[in-house]
């Protein structure tokens, strides 16, 4: 029959196609779930993936750094004072003659867990309140905003002291400062963008469809706002780093003679018309790494913004 | 809709064109007595730069060095300090009776910078005003020798009358002690508390008395023209001065500065002819910085009953706080990290302080502790301080070291690397606080070691005074009936060199037992250009004596 | 409208009570007393100077004592500069912090806001790094550091400007840029941001199908869209810009309010913290209230009121 209908058809001016082979469904691109999918654009990125050496670079040199020299971060030498870079002493030494190489590996540390650490909680703590309070908006917004408005003006100084005495200084509770004083600014952003989101076609598209509203929340609202949030938790790194200086130069902060770079830089500036050195070392990595979050969060956002799809 | 999107565009723009176009115009009145009083054509004005505001220049309130410093410029009291020495004030000469009980002062004819007469009356209003307990005054112990001051001050009385001070008539002034006190001129000459203060004007502005230059009237070679708040204070000629020859320049500025780098650099521009104190991180840019003690003793403070029963049992211990003490370097640790100009501390009373013959370490020598480590020393202190505790050296209490931030954080990271790396005591953590959560940690005495800074410039009793049983800042535990009455027996000595060697007998006395270790005489640089003269440095009353100084561009 | 405004000015209200309280509450739980300061006062001078100042009466009654004197406009005294009241200290200094804020605002807002335009614009291109780069400058290099440099660079070496002080209008360029760089930073990121977000909107598709031009696309539909998120931190941003700079303040010797935070909190001026805690909280509650407006006037969607 087959081989008949072939032999028919050969005469036509229109030849039939068999429909078996038609494959108008078919999807033609492999499957990829949301997240390989990303990922997959994410490795494609030269200059986000550059970012992302850097970063993983720091992060290794903050564990092996301090070993590579016989200083140690606190072991203090009075007679080398400020010693400039040299051979024994790479970065040079600070004004109790500490090895500054050490330091500035041993500081990496803190700030590193210190800034990525503390830009994340309070990110992803403000993601989940602002989109509760933009979303259900009304009372709920009326509350929760007026709390925010309350935490942000409360001197941070008193929580951070508080913190501080009863929590001991270190790393810890300085994350648990920056996190209790840092999610009300993300709470507003956020809410702000659900409010806006939660008018548009594909939300009442999805509500007329009867998703709930933590399906709508967690699954149309706030991944619409993540690349926002990326950018401002990029954002938040240097400040978490810096904030840990600022609580150090007020006196709370992590626990002597445990190093920063935030502390770092606050001694540096002041020798660095004597010392540049000492100033711009560790300036320069914070910017370093800095770049190296922004560049490697821009390919991020792009990664995971579907609307980029292509 | 597109409309009220366009108005907020515009809004911003027209917001940001007359914000890049405004001047600041509210400010322009200072900056004419700027151009005033940065060393125009024919004026000699000293231009200086201190880092904070002073917390008010209400005498009698007066806490701070700084306001003591403008109030030192701008006012004078009955005796003053100048150059370490006292010379005599708006009283010309004074009388002090046999039984060293009765001060009479005969006042010089002066006015007040308004030109209104300054009498004994003025005296008595201003040295009443300071105890009454309605004035709020910090540092009214300072007058408790007065005959019946402590119990007007405390309210135990109410009547003024009752309280020696008296004025007996326009220009005489008595002033009636419950004890002798040999160094009550000083105490009277070196605080901004005792200087006049004029009745109308505190009755005028009460509690904003000296908020403002407008709000005050004071009887100083200068006077406050002008006062902007965490600015800079404007100090002019007092042309009604009874001694105005003798000063040479038309005025002071003193600017506030708070950063050390920005001073700095206003000093190399010529902005500022005078740093008083010298960041240390800056010192190498001046070598020709001069340096002067403070009148303050640094000393490491111990508690004896410790943070814990372990730890006090340890702190406690003589020989283990002498291992400490020997295994540091002073001299290291002060010129590392201390303000320029500090000296290591071998005891506690100053090299300034005057004695009965000669400075009180010449009359009285002691060897005290050296200024660089003696370790082998510590650890023979240690090894005793370890078999008489019982303890062995990796299984130490842990001792909690309390310092602030800045200096005190340093000084803290030295001596903690200096323990472990002389000593191989790892078991002492570091916690730094702000300054009341620190001094209250210490009164709780919710610490181990921390460094105290205290003033000793009066007399050498100041220091010790502090540390008898049950002392009002003595925050150790350590209540020595032995010290106590060594101490009060020296001080009840009528003839001046029986009660310096007994004040010496004290001090060594502490310095063997106490709760106390020397650490550091703390000092300051100071730089001024080459066309100014007459810069005084004194540990005792205001830093920095600027009275006969002078401009010569 | 009107009944919403009415309704938020109440709120307002409460909230503004709410933080007092808090903050007084909060800030009187911190352990120390304003009598510990550097120059050591004995534990007797101390009490006496608590009970001079009456801080040792229950502490409900001086709850209540302070709202009243709250209530009639009436911030107390500060305890460090003791004779000064807080509300004079605020009406010399606001100003002054209110000035540089607006001149590092009006250097930030326009330049911030073009950069992160065209970085979203050029997206991937040359443009957009340099946007990038400055941005990270901005944001990495903070304020004190920025400060210091641009003080030895055009102060100390080349003299163009003071070095330091506030005294006419050569003095506020500098401190204005130090502090405006940080902002300038900030808004080009969220700029580009945002604008990257709306520019794949269907509505952006529309217009350009309809055939309107870039410029119309751009200005009317784009950049009005994505200055949503914008004004949402501009609100906050405003509030704190115009209250201060400690670190700005410090390195120009500025006599502003922002030193004044950190020090009040730092020495326990209970008087000057809660005043100026308060009064910050009336400017914020102010700014978020006036962002929440604009909302609607962006986008005719949003109602807050609701």
């Amino acid at each position: 029959m087959n081989s008949t209908s072939e032999a028919k058809s050969a005469n036509k001016k229109f030849n039939f196609i068999n429909k078996a082979e038609l494959q108008h469904e078919a999807i033609v691109r492999p499957s990829l779930s949301f997240w390989k999918d990303a990922m997959n654009r994410l490795v494609k990125n030269k200059v986000a993936m550059l970012g992302l050496s850097i970063i993983v670079l720091t992060i290794v040199m903050a564990i092996v750094g301090p070993w590579l020299t016989p200083y140690s971060y606190n072991q203090t030498n009075l007679s080398n004072i400020n010693a400039p870079v040299s051979s024994t002493h790479w970065f040079g030494t600070d004004t109790l003659g500490r090895d500054l190489w050490a330091r500035i590996w041993m500081g990496a540390r803190v700030s590193l867990a210190v800034g990525i650490i503390g830009a994340i909680i309070p990110s992803l703590l403000g993601m989940v309140i602002g989109g509760i309070s933009g979303y259900f908006g009304g009372k709920t917004d009326m509350i929760i905003m007026r709390i925010t408005d309350i935490g942000m003006c409360v001197p941070q100084l008193i929580y951070v002291i508080l913190i501080m005495i009863y929590f001991g200084s270190g790393p810890l509770p300085i994350i648990l400062a920056f996190a209790l004083t840092g999610w009300m600014g993300a709470a507003r952003n956020i809410r702000g963008l659900v409010l806006q989101l939660k008018e548009r076609e594909f939300v009442l598209a999805s509500r007329a469809l009867g998703a709930s509203s933590w399906r709508l929340i967690f699954k149309h609202l706030i991944p619409n706002t993540l690349s926002i949030l990326i950018v401002s938790m990029t954002m938040a790194i240097p400040s978490a780093i810096f904030y840990e200086a600022y609580l150090s130069f007020i006196g709370i902060g992590i626990k002597p003679p445990m190093s920063s770079w935030g502390q770092l830089v606050n001694s540096g500036i002041s020798v660095f018309q004597i010392y540049p050195s000492q100033l711009f070392i560790p300036a320069a990595l914070i910017s370093l790494i800095m770049l190296s979050f922004n560049l490697f969060g821009d390919g991020l956002r792009d990664a995971f913004d579907p609307k980029l799809r292509n | 809709m597109k409309k009220g999107f366009s108005k907020l565009v515009l809004a911003l723009t027209a917001s940001a064109m007359l914000l890049s176009a405004c001047t600041a115009t509210n400010n322009s009145s200072e900056s004419g007595n700027d151009k005033g009083s940065s060393g125009g054509a024919g004026s000699k004005v000293l231009t200086y730069a201190v880092n904070k505001e002073p917390g008010t220049l209400d005498s009698g309130k007066s806490q701070d060095d700084l306001a003591n410093e403008i109030l030192y410029h701008i006012s004078e009291g009955l005796v003053r300090t100048y150059d370490n020495k006292i010379e005599p004030g708006i009283a010309e000469t004074w009388d002090i009776s046999d039984d060293g009980l009765t001060y009479t002062f005969h006042l010089r004819q002066s006015t007040w910078s308004d030109g209104t007469p300054l009498t004994a009356k003025d005296f008595e209003y201003s040295l009443l005003r300071f105890i009454d307990p309605n004035t709020g005054s910090a540092f009214v112990e300072t007058l408790y020798d007065v005959a019946n001051a402590e119990a007007f001050n405390k309210g135990e009385i109410t009547d003024p009358a009752q309280v020696g001070i008296k004025a007996l008539d326009e220009y005489t002034l008595e002033i009636k002690l419950a004890r002798p006190v040999s160094f009550f001129l000083t105490v009277l000459a070196s605080n901004s508390y005792f200087y006049p203060v004029k009745q109308e004007l505190v009755e005028q502005h009460g509690d904003q008395y000296a908020a403002d230059a407008s709000k005050m009237i004071t009887n100083g070679p200068f006077k406050l023209e002008n006062w902007v708040h965490e600015s800079e204070l404007v100090l002019v000629k007092n042309e009604n001065y009874w001694d105005k020859d003798r000063i040479k320049l038309d005025g002071i500025t003193q600017l506030i500065i708070p950063d050390a780098n920005t001073m700095s650099s206003m000093f190399d521009s010529g902005q500022i002819d005078y740093i008083p104190d010298i960041a240390a991180q800056l010192i190498s840019k001046y070598p020709d910085a001069k340096s002067a003690l403070g009148g303050s003793s640094q000393m490491l403070q111990f508690n004896m009953d410790g943070t814990s029963p372990e730890a006090g049992k340890l702190i406690s211990n003589r020989n283990f706080r002498k291992a400490l003490s020997y295994a540091i370097d002073r001299t290291g640790v002060a010129n590392a990290v201390a303000a320029p100009g500090t000296q290591a501390a071998n005891r506690f009373i100053l090299p300034t302080t005057v004695a009965s013959a000669a400075t009180f370490h010449v009359q009285f020598p002691f060897q005290g502790i050296g200024s660089t480590a003696d370790v082998d020393l510590a650890k023979s202190y240690l090894n005793k301080a370890l078999e008489e505790t019982g303890m062995t050296l990796d299984n130490l209490p842990k001792l909690t070291y309390v310092a602030m931030e800045g200096r005190q954080k340093l000084y803290a990271e030295a001596l903690q690397d200096a323990w472990s790396t002389n000593l191989g005591l790892t078991n002492i953590e570091i916690t730094v606080m702000p300054t009341p959560q620190a001094i209250q940690a210490t009164m709780n005495r919710e610490y181990d070691i921390y460094v105290q800074s205290l003033d000793a410039s009066e007399d050498a009793s100041t220091i010790l005074g502090y540390w008898l049983a049950n002392g009002s800042i003595n925050w150790t535990g350590w209540n020595d009936e032995t010290f106590t009455n060594m101490y009060n027996t020296a001080m009840a000595q009528m003839d001046e060199g029986a009660r310096y060697s007994g004040l010496f007998e004290a001090e060594k006395y502490l310095f063997e037992n106490g709760p106390l270790e020397p650490f550091l005489y703390p000092g300051t640089s100071y730089i001024a250009k080459d066309y100014v003269s007459g810069i005084v440095r004194s540990p005792l009353g205001a830093a920095s004596q600027l009275l006969y100084a002078d401009v010569t561009k | 409208m009107l009944k919403y405004i009415l309704k938020r000015l109440i709120i307002s209200l409460i909230t503004i009570w709410l933080l007092a309280t808090v903050s007084f509450f909060l800030l009187r739980s911190l352990p120390g007393n304003p009598f510990q300061t550097e120059v050591l006062l004995s534990a007797e001078v101390q009490q006496r100077m608590i009970s001079y100042y009456g801080l040792d009466r229950p502490l409900y009654e001086q709850y209540f004592t302070y709202l009243g004197n709250l209530v009639q406009g009436d911030l107390g005294y500060s305890l460090k500069y003791v004779n000064r009241s807080v509300n004079s200290i605020i009406a010399e200094s606001f100003p002054v912090s209110a000035e540089l804020g607006l001149r590092a605002l009006a250097f930030a807002l326009p330049i911030g806001l073009a950069l992160g335009v065209v970085a979203a614009r050029r997206r991937g291109k040359a443009a957009d790094y340099m946007s990038v780069l400055v941005a990270v400058i901005g944001i990495s290099v903070p304020s004190f550091i920025m400060g210091t440099l641009l003080q030895y660079g055009f102060s100390v070496k080349l003299g163009w400007f003071p070095v330091a002080q506030w005294k006419g209008w050569e003095y506020t360029v500098l401190p204005s840029i130090a502090m405006g760089l940080g902002l300038l930073a900030t808004l080009t990121r969220l700029m580009r941001a945002s604008m990257l977000e709306v520019t794949t909107q269907d509505y952006i598709k529309t217009a350009r199908a309809k055939g309107l031009n870039e410029r119309q696309i751009v200005w009317s539909h784009q950049l009005r869209n994505a200055m949503l998120p914008i004004v949402t931190v501009l609100g906050p941003l405003v509030a704190n810009v115009l209250m201060g700079t400690f670190v700005v303040e410090q390195i120009f010797a500025i006599p502003g309010l922002g030193m004044h935070f950190v020090q009040s909190v730092q020495s326990l001026d209970y008087t000057m913290a809660l005043g100026l805690t308060v009064f910050f909280g009336a400017f914020l509650v102010a700014a978020n209230f006036i962002v929440d407006l604009v909302y609607g006037v962006i986008d005719p969607r949003i109602r807050v009121a609701d």
